[in-house]
């Protein structure tokens, strides 16, 4: 049902990346084969496809909380630095002792009414929420930094956490958590009424205006979810890492997240996606990598041959719909 | 007026920091005395953000955006190391630095252009691009051959720094605010249907714009590199976010279809200024504050963004 109200645009970039998806199955697949038997490899295989859940579990969060942000038109820039604070909340809370579930509480509640605040500023300054959120990619770190300097006595740099139940949402639950969070989110996805208003606002706040809708509203509950998913992804990137280093955590986070949501077919101006598409999108990008890490010896290339891989899928779409969006531009 | 903003938070910042520093400026000779050292030991530092964010008040006013400055200062210093540090380093490495840039500028231009990518998924692609390519340059190693080129270190200190500031700002902004061109960009970021149907060739001013801020890079590069003498693939890292601030500061408005240099040059002098001034003030950081004063930089940064931004479209709307 969702696949027939999808755009074509986005319904095309599902298939390409499902395509492409497999097509890296069975590269890792081949790669791992080299040298060992079937049966081997077979097993390795398994092994890799079903650890990417785990293992990519924060990215796939904060892309479906960052997608239902961009589909109204918005974006946030500083999932990055709000996981950062995240993270320096729950590195204190550790210090003085508190419960796990105190701290994982607050570092969820931490990242929650950050992405919240960004959606409340750029609602009552009415900035563009590529400068609010920029913004808060710079303070939010300078506030992590600041915040974990004042709350770990002998602050030196990092803070690690050895206990086993303080790492257990990203060591042992984060695939559950993930199957989960995705499920009631294409669940809501196909038959909620807020997804729809968020791509209705997207494609133009004017109309929705007219509608009698409340567009500030409207943006509003879409960085209310947004952080609700950031802040669940954020407790699992948080408490998969051995030592919390605020000014290095999740560095650079918010790039490799839009190029994962946009390569699942959100248009980055708003009003277009799915949450399937951000799936598949953010688990492309892992198997990409991933199979970088088993065809390449040189880890030098990696990063340059993930930045063309994106570049190529994107542009390749780009140019199969660029004639039809000059006519309807010139319409 | 937007102008008159910049100038008074330039002039509460100075302040600020002077008096953070412990720099007497009781009188009026020695405020000039103040002034003047720290011109002196400002100008080399922001030249390259300010290079760049002349640059980007461009893009930005063609409702573009390019996130990959930062990589591709890096990987055009990357390229001109791995040149011998001799005389002919002149004719070798940095023309080819300079083809390196304008190429991969029009790269870009070309993806936004031709390809009708987003600006801002073009820029991120070549940004993580352009990052790989510097780690396959450089490996894990550190280059300095720049302090043994004849003349290079002298773009890199004052009097080079402010002659490349300088020309550009100057001679450049002249040939901007009189040009037609800048007028078809304006236009063409205000509405790009209505600049086609006024005969403005999109696609050519777009393609333009993305090589000229590829040719600034390439001399953001040299002031870069001429001031620190080594590069490695880290390099430049988040260096996009201070120029894309600048200019943000300065008026130029993310939409596009509006921007002035002027703006982007005080932008760019308010952040040198909050750089500098949190290193000098260090020693009343530690004094006087439970934690280190340089994480104070980024919580400024990100505020002084958030208020100036505000200010002007406050400002903005009153001119309306």
């Amino acid at each position: 049902m969702t696949f027939v109200r999808m755009t074509s645009p986005v319904r095309r970039r599902l298939l390409w990346l499902l395509g492409g998806n497999l097509l890296l199955l069975l590269v890792i697949f081949f790669c791992l084969r080299t040298g060992d038997s079937w049966a081997g490899a077979w097993s390795r295989f398994l092994t890799v496809l079903v650890d990417s859940p785990r293992n990519a579990a924060p990215e796939f969060l904060a892309a479906v909380g960052l997608a239902a942000i961009i589909w109204t038109g918005a974006i946030d820039l500083s999932i990055g630095s709000v996981i950062a604070v995240g993270g320096a909340v729950f590195a204190i809370l550790y210090k003085h002792d508190a419960s796990p579930l105190i701290c994982f509480g607050g570092c969820c509640l931490t990242s929650f009414g950050l992405v919240s605040a960004n959606g409340l500023a750029v609602r009552l300054l009415k900035l563009p929420a590529i400068i609010v959120t920029l913004a808060g990619l710079a303070a939010y770190r300078g506030l992590a930094l600041v915040l974990v300097n004042l709350g770990v006595p002998d602050f030196g740099g990092n803070v690690t956490v050895s206990e086993p139940v303080f790492r257990m949402p990203g060591q042992e639950l984060s695939a559950w958590i993930v199957l989960v969070a995705a499920v009631v989110a294409l669940g809501w996805e196909s038959g909620g009424r807020l997804p729809r208003l968020w791509l209705a606002h997207g494609s133009s706040p004017v109309a929705c205006r007219l509608h009698g809708l409340s567009p500030g509203r409207i943006v509003i509950s879409a960085f209310c979810f947004g952080g609700a998913y950031l802040g669940l992804g954020g407790l699992l990137y948080v408490s998969n890492q051995q030592t919390i280093d605020p000014a290095r955590m999740a560095l650079g986070f918010e790039l490799s997240i839009v190029a994962g949501v946009v390569l699942g077919g959100t248009n980055i101006f708003g009003g277009e996606g799915s949450f399937l598409g951000v799936l598949l999108g953010v688990w492309f990008l892992y198997l990409a990598r991933q199979a970088l890490i088993y065809a390449f010896d040189d880890p030098h290339a990696r990063q340059a041959i993930e930045g063309a891989l994106i570049l190529g899928v994107i542009g390749f779409d780009c140019v199969l719909h660029r004639a039809a969006k000059r006519m309807e531009e010139l319409k | 007026m937007r102008s008159l903003v910049l100038v008074i938070l330039l002039v509460i910042e100075l302040a600020v920091f002077a008096m953070a520093g412990g720099s007497d400026v009781s009188s009026p000779g020695r405020l000039a005395s103040y002034l003047g050292l720290k011109f002196l030991d400002l100008v080399p530092q922001l030249a390259p953000v300010l290079i760049l964010s002349l640059g980007m008040t461009m893009v930005l006013i063609t409702a573009g955006i390019d996130l990959s400055v930062g990589s591709l200062v890096a990987l055009i210093a990357c390229v001109m190391s791995c040149f011998e540090g001799s005389g002919l380093f002149w004719v070798t490495a940095v023309p080819l630095g300079l083809v390196v840039g304008i190429g991969l500028g029009l790269g870009n231009g070309a993806l936004v252009a031709k390809l009708d990518v987003p600006p801002i998924v073009a820029t991120l692609g070549t940004m993580i691009f352009y990052r790989g390519l510097c780690r396959v340059v450089m490996r894990e190693q550190e280059r300095a051959p720049f302090f043994e080129v004849a003349g290079y270190e002298w773009l890199g200190g004052f009097t080079g720094s402010l002659f490349v500031v300088g020309l550009l700002v100057c001679a450049g902004g002249w040939l901007w605010s009189r040009s037609r061109w800048r007028r078809e960009l304006l236009l063409l970021g205000g509405n790009v249907v209505a600049a086609r149907y006024a005969g403005v060739p999109v696609d050519r001013r777009l393609l333009e714009t993305y090589a000229m801020m590829g040719g600034l890079a390439f001399l953001a590069a040299i002031c870069f590199t001429a001031r620190n003498g080594s590069v490695n693939a880290s390099t430049a890292m988040g260096l996009e976010l201070k120029v894309i601030v600048a200019v943000v500061l300065g008026g130029t408005r993310v939409e596009g279809g509006r921007g002035s240099l002027l703006g982007s040059v005080l932008g760019a002098l308010l952040i040198a200024v909050l750089d500098d001034g949190l290193r000098e003030a260090k020693s009343w950081g530690d004094e006087h504050l439970p934690f280190e004063i340089s994480h104070l930089r980024y919580l400024l940064l990100g505020g002084l963004l958030a208020v100036g931004v505000w200010l002007n479209t406050r400002i903005g709307r009153r001119d309306l």
